[in-house]
């Protein structure tokens, strides 16, 4: 690498650039890459040199806020990342989850070669293989399906470039499900019955009040860091005031200016009491309701009727008058806006929950307005998850819908094809999944294609290996909080191996040649994909067609205009990502062109749902009530469930879960901190230790999801072990143990207007043991 | 050249807690598990349904007077003159872990790897290449700030001049280089004395 000295040396800034250019000159074949780091603004060194290191933008997939970072190699290897300060969205910043994906690349248990299983399903006996004999036996596997009963199930966790392009030539003649478990929820069906259009962009950055339904924003969200940035700058410097609703003193709740703890499941009825406050002190936006809305304003009045204070008060435990309040604040204090998350998706009513949310934002003519609650702009770069009518497309399905199925015996799987997904442990009624997985005669062939040896994957017939996001192409347009469209690109910080080219027939591509050694034979889904498509001979034009993933990018992106003109590719590739320059941000786009409703506006009323025999306008859904003595459950998202289980800093800070429990419910059951509770809901049991608060709503144990692993890894599983890592033999955490695995006590229940799993409102008994 | 004098503050207004600095500084400085630099403390206080959060970033104070140094038998950490960062040196520690004792916030370790005494060094090769110490760069809301307190212009001092702030124990006289601001830190529910400091687990 260019200069070095040994000598102590204090560099300005400028000379620092002009040898970080010097170097990335001499870095042989990183010459491309390397005056990133430049353009970027240096942003890394080598503790021992001083020197720059290579920057290679990218984009991160751990959550769906898909933000642009950089990462950084020395000597070779993945040195660290850090946020990308060109993307618009995150302007730089990363959170935990994103710096903790260096352990997920380095992770010494990453599985490095496709293995076939010589014992019985879950035996844990394997053979390694070569990728040859792996397509071989996927082939064969899938050409079994001819003429027999079951069909081809397709299960990502990430997204695929090129899943929706391949699936009908995978098919051989079978039905395919695609289960997609970003696509799919109550709340993208809500907004799409609602306004036409994706999930909506709250555009805190200069809201004034902001109400929070059951989000969690200061500890996940799927816009997180751009949107937590913006939500702190908002409070911090615009004097926004933060209100959150949640049974539980969530990270957002415990710092929010106003906490009120409502009964699980009664979010629907806030928000319509409120609206009706609204309307009937005069406070609501005429003009947009009856211009833009397909509602009239006696309609609404009439319907909104029911949803008084006192019956708020009586069924959710706000006090009716702090209730006025904020709604009236709502009302006058503006820009405001109000937003929802998974404690209000994620419940059986999720779709209308989320529908009355919105009529709260449209009531005070909050759509589309600087402050409030906006369509998502982005290009269009996927195929849309529901067609124009609000219906979901035959082959998407929940996970939940088909195991539901398999567990009941009424659904035979031939091929259950499976990416970086891991039902056997993160699906409701977890214990009879994996029953379902375990027995040949449900799922014929399991194949599991994984970066870690997850429950799932211990169970498979087929292990692959698949590529981390950093050794992958990829392409997104997540909804802009500067509300310009933008693209960020996803590109191989280390390149998969040169063997993806030769199994799709091709010629390696010498012009890309790896940055990095690659780990192992990991290969990814793309390549797996074209790799079986070319070889089941079903769908050769397709593979000749995308031949690799980064010439269907080059294609993806003649959807996006003006890219081209910018440099393309070649300039994404530089930058990681792209908006057009000088755009500015327009707001109530709606009045040139309507909404993207059947009607062209705001369908309060939803001739969709009349159709179905669901209420037309937003209604309150009362969920189960917890007869005496019985709690609701709210298994939340945490730092315990999110992220990679096997990434040691984070399994470091968050490995066990511990069952929240209301200070006052604990005196009556006699529980003191650390003592163990039993939860049994319907029969099925698992015993949680518990943590006394004074932050949870009395009725409600909350405990967080995805905890209790047997399988990834020694981290996850808290477990010392040996290995090249120093840290293997130092995880302290083993006498508090990997946690519970709750799942199985969350039976299979869908939200019936959306087709999702409602996660929330199980109703569980607890005593203490 | 003219000494500088490195200090950080905290905006406890922006601080969400959610430990990315203390992860962004495990991997600037390759901190083994088990130990950390930098990290949260969380408590909760009030009763139900009046509750709140606070969250308070501790990392080394790199104080003026560090009883640290003072203790040190074989002068293995010093308080360079150039910065005022109080840093080890990793050649001559021997291990003793007297320093440990020593420092009133207890923000020493022992690095299970190396056996020597380790803590915050203000990320010292990135601030000599002009970069802010990891931890600022990866803090999702900006609630870091860094720089000279000899030069006005820099993000720590220009908030310092227009913010009152506060730092941890001053009684001890340890004159401390970690500033917060925001919110008062006194009348936050961290009890006084040691305890404060243990490092807590998300729930």
């Amino acid at each position: 690498m260019g200069r070095s000295s040994s000598r102590r040396v204090h560099w300005t800034r400028r000379e620092f650039l002009r040898v970080a250019l010097g170097s990335a000159v001499g870095g042989a074949g990183l010459v491309h890459f390397s005056r990133v780091a430049d353009a970027l603004g240096m942003r890394e060194v080598s503790r021992f040199t001083g020197l720059p290191l290579d920057a290679f933008p990218t984009t991160c997939t751990l959550c769906r806020a898909r933000c642009g970072i950089l990462g950084f190699l020395h000597n070779g290897r993945l040195r660290g990342l850090l946020g990308n300060p060109n993307d618009p969205n995150s302007r730089g910043r990363i959170c935990i989850r994103g710096l903790a994906g260096i352990n997920i690349q380095e992770d010494s248990e990453r599985i490095l070669y496709p293995m076939i299983r010589t014992g019985r399903r879950g035996e844990g006996r394997w053979k390694r293989i070569t990728w040859d004999e792996a397509l071989v036996h996927v082939v064969r596997a899938l050409q079994g399906l001819h003429g027999k009963r079951g069909e081809l199930i397709v299960h990502e966790g990430q997204r695929g470039l090129l899943t929706q392009e391949l699936l009908q030539s995978l098919s051989v003649g079978r039905d395919v499900f695609h289960l997609d478990g970003e696509a799919l929820s109550s709340s993208e069906l809500a907004h799409r019955l609602t306004w036409g259009a994706g999930r909506g962009v709250p555009d805190v950055s200069r809201a004034k009040t902001i109400l929070n339904f059951g989000s969690n924003p200061y500890d996940h969200h799927e816009l997180f860091v751009p949107f937590v940035q913006r939500l702190v700058e908002a409070r911090v410097t615009g004097g926004a005031k933060l209100i959150t609703f949640d049974p539980r003193l969530s990270e957002t709740a415990g710092l929010s200016d106003e906490w009120h703890p409502l009964t699980p499941g009664t979010d629907g009825l806030v928000a319509l009491a409120m609206a009706k406050v609204i309307v009937e002190s005069g406070l609501h936006d005429r003009a947009f309701i009856q211009g833009w809305t397909n509602c009239s304003e006696e309609r609404l009045r009439q319907h909104l009727s029911p949803y008084t204070l006192e019956r708020a008060q009586r069924e959710s435990g706000i006090d009716g008058q702090e209730l006025r309040r904020i709604a009236l604040d709502f009302a006058a204090r503006r820009p405001s806006v109000a937003f929802a998350g998974d404690g209000v998706s994620l419940q059986a009513s999720g779709t209308m929950t989320e529908r009355c949310i919105l009529l709260l934002n449209a009531v005070v003519g909050n759509i589309d307005q600087p402050g409030g609650y906006c369509l998502p702009r982005r290009f269009p770069l996927e195929g849309a998850d529901l067609d124009a009518g609000g219906q979901r497309r035959a082959t998407r399905l929940d996970a939940a819908e088909i195991f539901r199925e398999l567990i009941d015996g009424s659904r035979k799987v031939g091929v259950y094809l499976s990416f970086m997904t891991n039902p056997a442990h993160a699906l409701p009624q977890g214990d009879e999944v994996r029953k379902a997985l375990e027995d040949e005669g449900r799922v014929g062939n399991l194949l599991v294609m994984d970066t870690h040896m997850s429950e799932t994957a211990a169970l498979a017939d087929l292990v692959l290996p698949a590529a981390t996001y950093l050794e992958s192409w990829g392409l997104e347009s997540r909804p802009s909080l500067e509300m310009v469209p933008f693209v960020g690109l996803r590109q191989p910080i280390v390149a998969p191996v040169p063997e993806a080219e030769r199994l799709k027939g091709a010629r390696i591509n010498r012009l890309d040649k790896p940055a990095l050694r690659p780990r192992g034979e990991a290969l990814s889904w793309e390549d797996f994909l074209l790799g079986v498509v070319w070889r089941l001979g079903s769908g050769s034009e397709k593979v000749a067609e995308l031949r690799d993933p980064k010439a269907y990018i080059e294609k993806l992106l003649e959807r996006v205009p003006g890219i081209e003109r910018e440099g393309g590719l070649g300039a994404l590739r530089r930058k990681g990502v792209w908006s057009e320059p000088g755009t500015r941000p327009r707001f109530r786009s709606f009045e040139s062109s309507g909404f993207p409703t059947a009607s062209g506006r705001l369908e309060i009323v939803s001739q969709a749902l009349e159709e179905g025999g669901a209420p037309p306008l937003p209604s309150y859904l009362p969920p189960e009530k917890a007869a005496a003595g019985s709690f609701v459950l709210i298994p939340f998202c945490g730092l315990s469930s999110e992220g990679h289980p096997n990434a040691k800093w984070l399994r470091e800070l968050a490995h066990e879960n511990r069952a929240w429990v209301n200070e006052a419910t604990a005196r009556e059951l006699g529980l003191a901190e650390g003592d163990c509770i039993e939860l049994d809901s319907r029969g099925k049991r698992a015993i949680a230790k518990v943590h006394i608060t004074q932050g949870v709503h009395p009725g409600v144990v909350a405990i967080s999801r995805g905890s209790g692993h047997w399988g990834y890894g020694h981290f996850a599983r808290g477990k010392p072990f040996k290995a090249s890592d120093p840290d293997s033999h130092l995880i302290w955490w083993e006498r508090h143990g990997a946690g519970v695995h709750i799942e199985p006590l969350i039976p299979i229940r869908l939200d019936p207007l959306s087709g999702a799993q409602a996660w929330m409102g199980t109703v569980v008994k607890a005593r203490k043991v | 050249m003219k000494s500088k004098r490195y200090a950080m503050a905290i905006d406890l207004n922006r601080c969400i807690g959610c430990d990315s600095c203390a992860v962004a500084c495990k991997m600037e400085n390759e901190v083994p598990v088990g130990v950390w630099r930098i990290w949260v403390n969380r408590r909760e206080a009030g009763t139900y349904p009046r509750v709140r959060r606070a969250v308070l970033p501790v990392l080394c104070n790199h104080c003026e007077n560090p009883v640290c140094v003072y203790v040190c038998p074989v002068k293995a950490t010093y308080r360079r003159k150039e910065d005022g960062v109080v840093v080890v040196d990793p050649h001559l520690c021997i291990g003793c872990k007297i320093c440990m004792v020593a420092c009133p916030y207890q923000m020493r370790y022992l690095d299970p790897v190396k056996r020597v005494a380790q803590k915050c060094d203000f990320c010292l090769h990135r601030v000599q290449a002009g970069l802010n110490p990891a931890c600022v760069d990866a803090c999702p809301t900006g609630a870091m700030y860094f720089g000279d307190l000899m030069d006005p212009a820099s993000p720590v001092a220009r908030l310092l001049s227009e913010r009152p702030s506060q730092s941890l124990k001053v009684s001890y006289g340890t004159n401390p280089q970690v500033f917060y601001v925001g919110k008062d830190i006194s009348v936050l529910p961290f009890e006084k004395g040691g305890s404060i400091y243990d490092k807590r687990e998300k729930g």
